[in-house]
């Protein structure tokens, strides 16, 4: 509930190494950064209400670790990488200056591990911290304008993992490690009492793999995430002044630790490496508004496991294009009419086969009925343009949508969003990428504007939490 | 799509709705071969199907409809499509069709093949139609033997009139207190004529499109065109004998595209009575009832036959040469649809 689904956001050429690194500086702008596989700083950035493409950056820093970023300010951010020497090195960007070049900022005596994490909890502060190889916390402060030694945190917590850091106000920072029992250790400073000693948060049932990751969205909430060994993503919740027990994601199997992003107090973005080397995101706003689908295999007899497999990764596609503009499909429920039954409507050759499908079968139950054939001629899929929710209005208007798996992928999820569109009230538009425009040749585009999301909402199908 | 895909042919396939004639007309030739072997010879079925569709009206598409018809190592899917689209070139499509017909493994191809027949109307179909009736599955008798009676009716042939429905299968006018919707009829405005007459001249069982009348009937969101068969009804003299008297055509609302969704057929009863049906193209009838013919047109009244879906309706009205010049549409209660089957997970 709440939760966007999971949204590609591909990534350099041959994947990212390690685990993504993200900041929200504005409410609207957020930045990924990665270590691409030729070991180079590479970023892609939300502005202007949408991502715009992979881009690499022109230094030599070789990295060897994933990157960290914090912002300290809406028009700062900083990114943090251990170079090829094994030391901490940072780069900053100011609206007014641009990109600085790389500052080397040593490392704790006897070196660190991994990655670096920092936070910053107000904009006169920085924080990062790793794991030195000696297992334990290490610190570099920057405040009063300086960086300040690299300091050790002698508290006998041996770390298993990167740290991560977090704050939920401006004289509040908490840190994030895993110990040796395999459970996330919590800390946490305050301005006054200073540091508290380690609280044990457990671990996820099954336990986890790597470190955690952090972010509070607002000062009354703190989520941690972990990879659990199960490869899917377990979030572990702070409100109402207290921890809830740890819950699993249902979808989506990850590869790294994600990276966190909070661009408003209610709007939580979580970035993470897919099976695939890619980025994938999915976020979380209070209510997602979502839309309850009875899908219709027509024919059954002769859907293939390859059509069924296109069938479902279609009305996932539909559920990544509805997600940009805060909008999903809901629950999922599958029906068929055997082939027999279907009898010469298996495959449809017009906008008239398809009124009678939507005639002559309802399922009797409040979702959008979407039939699917394997193939249609003519057109990719038909609907009727703001649909009724009385299903029971056959006569008068189309009371479903009808698709194909014409074409690829691509093409199949594009039509499923299309159609299913329509019959929330959606018309077509002239935008050439636009999921339902260029005047209807839109097929595989997935872009939408806000408004669109906004008004296939408001239709009386749409189920509000 | 993929990306040895070159942009023109890219964008030609990515239509969702309709496909737009001129776009496969203005390709370069180069495109124009990539889009051809891919309608000739591509192995995902899926994409095959898209690019077989772009060629519909052009001077190529009756020989890649042949072969997609024909091709029995693609998808049943290829080969319906290569039914339906020949079905709806000019030329001799019912040759090859009765051709494929006889051996064709899957059903759903089957029952294209026979739509075509019925679309295209050759008188050539009928034997042929009668010599697979009695060897044909159950589920697509009733579709062949509607089929046949599709093409006498379009003949003027006696001997195949399709039977009348039993008297408990139609449904009983709308009355009072169902609340009913009263359908709307008016001349079709301006410009829709020559746009349903393009939209439905490949499906038109055919009507003199250039010459019928046509009437928009609106009911709920549904915008129907009425088109009378001019042909039939000058000189009246050919209500006869079967005929068909004019066909449906309803109103796609993502773009306003017309398609052929029902056919009127007719037969004498008696001295002037008219047997009325409405069917869908795949047979199913739809609404049925009498009519009176007279020197200056017929007049008739319709029910709606019982079927999943249904909704009780009348339809009355007075047709003439020019069309219709009284028309009443009422519905009342719909019967329920079928449902489909939950699939347990
Ligand atoms: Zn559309």
């Amino acid at each position: 509930m709440g939760w966007s689904a999971w949204i590609p956001m591909s990534a350099p050429s041959g994947g990212i190494v390690g685990h993504p690194a993200s900041v929200a500086r504005s409410d609207g702008i957020t930045n990924i950064y990665v270590r691409g596989t030729d070991n180079a700083l590479w970023q892609r950035a939300y502005f202007g209400v949408q991502w715009h493409g992979w881009g690499r950056h022109g230094d030599s820093m070789q990295l060897t670790s994933s990157p960290a970023v914090a912002s300290m300010g809406i028009d700062h951010e900083h990114v943090f990488v251990r170079g090829a020497d094994g030391h901490l090195h940072q780069k900053f960007w100011k609206a007014a200056s641009g990109w600085s070049p790389y500052f080397d900022l040593g490392a704790p005596p006897g070196g660190f591990k991994g990655s670096p994490a920092t936070v910053s909890r107000n904009s006169q502060v920085a924080n990062v911290y790793v794991r030195g190889n000696d297992d334990a916390l290490w610190q570099l402060p920057w405040f009063n304008s300086i960086w300040h030694p690299w300091a050790r945190h002698n508290d006998g917590m041996v770390l298993a993992s990167d740290p991560t850091a977090g704050s939920m106000g401006p004289n509040h920072e908490h840190v994030f490690v895993r110990g040796t029992d395999g459970n996330v250790h919590h800390k946490f400073w305050q301005a006054g009492p200073g540091w508290s000693g380690y609280f044990n948060l457990g671990a996820p049932s099954g336990g986890f793999r790597g470190g955690p990751s952090t972010i509070s969205r607002n000062p009354q909430v703190a989520n941690v995430y972990v990879r659990g060994n199960d490869d899917g993503l377990w979030q572990l919740a702070w409100y109402d002044n207290s921890w809830h027990p740890w819950g699993r994601h249902a979808d989506g199997a990850i590869t790294a630790e994600v990276a966190l992003a909070s661009t408003s107090a209610q709007r939580e973005q979580v970035f993470a490496r897919g099976l695939d080397t890619n980025v994938w995101q999915r976020w979380w706003v209070p209510r997602i508004p979502t839309i309850d689908v009875n899908l219709i295999s027509v024919g059954r007899d002769n859907f293939t496991a390859a059509n069924i497999e296109q069938m479902l990764n279609s009305l996932t596609a539909t559920g990544q294009i509805y997600c940009q503009a805060d909008f999903n499909v809901g629950t999922v429920r599958r029906y068929v009419i055997s082939a027999a039954d279907a009898g010469a409507l298996e495959i449809i050759d017009s906008a008239a086969e398809a009124e009678q499908l939507t005639d002559g079968w309802t399922v009797p139950n409040a979702a959008l009925d979407v039939f699917v054939v394997r193939s249609m001629n003519g057109a990719d899929g038909w609907s009727a343009v703001g649909g009724p929710c009385d299903k029971n209005a056959g006569g008068s208007v189309m009371t479903g949508t009808v698709v194909s798996l014409n074409g690829d992928l691509g093409n199949s999820g594009n039509t499923f969003a299309h159609e299913i569109g329509h019959y929330l009230g959606l018309d077509h538009i002239a935008d050439a990428d636009n999921f339902i425009g260029n005047n209807g040749s839109s097929n595989s585009n997935t872009r939408i504007l806000a408004w669109q999301g906004d008004l296939m909402k408001k239709h009386c199908m749409v189920v509000h939490i | 799509m993929s990306s040895e895909l070159s942009p023109p042919v890219a964008q030609i396939l990515r239509g969702e709705h309709t496909p737009d004639p001129a776009s496969v007309a203005q390709l370069p030739p180069d495109d124009s071969a990539q889009l051809a072997a891919i309608a000739r010879g591509e192995s995902r079925a899926a994409l095959r199907v898209k690019a077989l569709s772009c060629f519909t009206g052009t001077a190529e598409g009756g020989e890649l409809f042949r072969a997609a018809l024909e091709d029995r190592d693609a998808d049943d899917t290829v080969r319906a499509a290569g039914a339906i689209l020949l079905s709806r070139t000019d030329g001799t499509a019912e040759t090859d069709l009765l051709a494929a017909l006889p051996d064709e493994p899957s059903a759903v191809v089957r029952h294209k093949i026979v739509a075509g027949l019925a679309r295209i109307g050759a008188e050539q179909a009928v034997p042929a139609l009668t010599d697979m009736l009695d060897d044909a599955p159950a589920d697509l008798r009733d579709h062949v033997a509607f089929a046949r009676s599709v093409v006498a009716y379009r003949l003027g042939r006696t001997g195949f009139e399709l039977p009348g429905v039993r008297p408990e299968d139609v449904l009983p006018a709308p009355a009072p207190p169902q609340p009913a919707e009263v359908g709307q009829a008016d001349p079709a405005p301006a410009g829709t004529a020559s746009k349903v007459a393009a939209d439905v001249a490949s499906d038109n069982y055919g009507l003199p499109l250039d010459s019928s009348p046509v009437t928009t009937v609106r009911c709920g969101a549904r915008t129907y065109a009425v088109i009378v068969n001019a042909d039939v009804f000058a000189p009246y003299s050919r209500l006869e004998r079967p005929a068909v008297a004019g066909l449906v055509a309803s109103r796609a609302p993502v773009d306003g595209s017309y398609h052929t969704s029902m056919i009127v057929l007719c037969h004498p009863d008696g001295a002037s009575g008219l047997h009325i049906a409405v069917y869908h193209p795949s047979g199913p009838a739809r609404y049925v009832g009498s009519g009176t013919r007279s020197e200056t047109g017929i007049e008739f009244e319709l029910a709606a036959v019982r079927g999943p879906g249904a909704v009780e309706t009348t339809i009355t009205g007075v047709c003439g040469r020019d069309g219709f010049t009284e028309f009443a549409f009422t519905t009342g209660r719909a019967l329920p649809a079928k449902a489909p089957t939950p699939v347990e997970e």
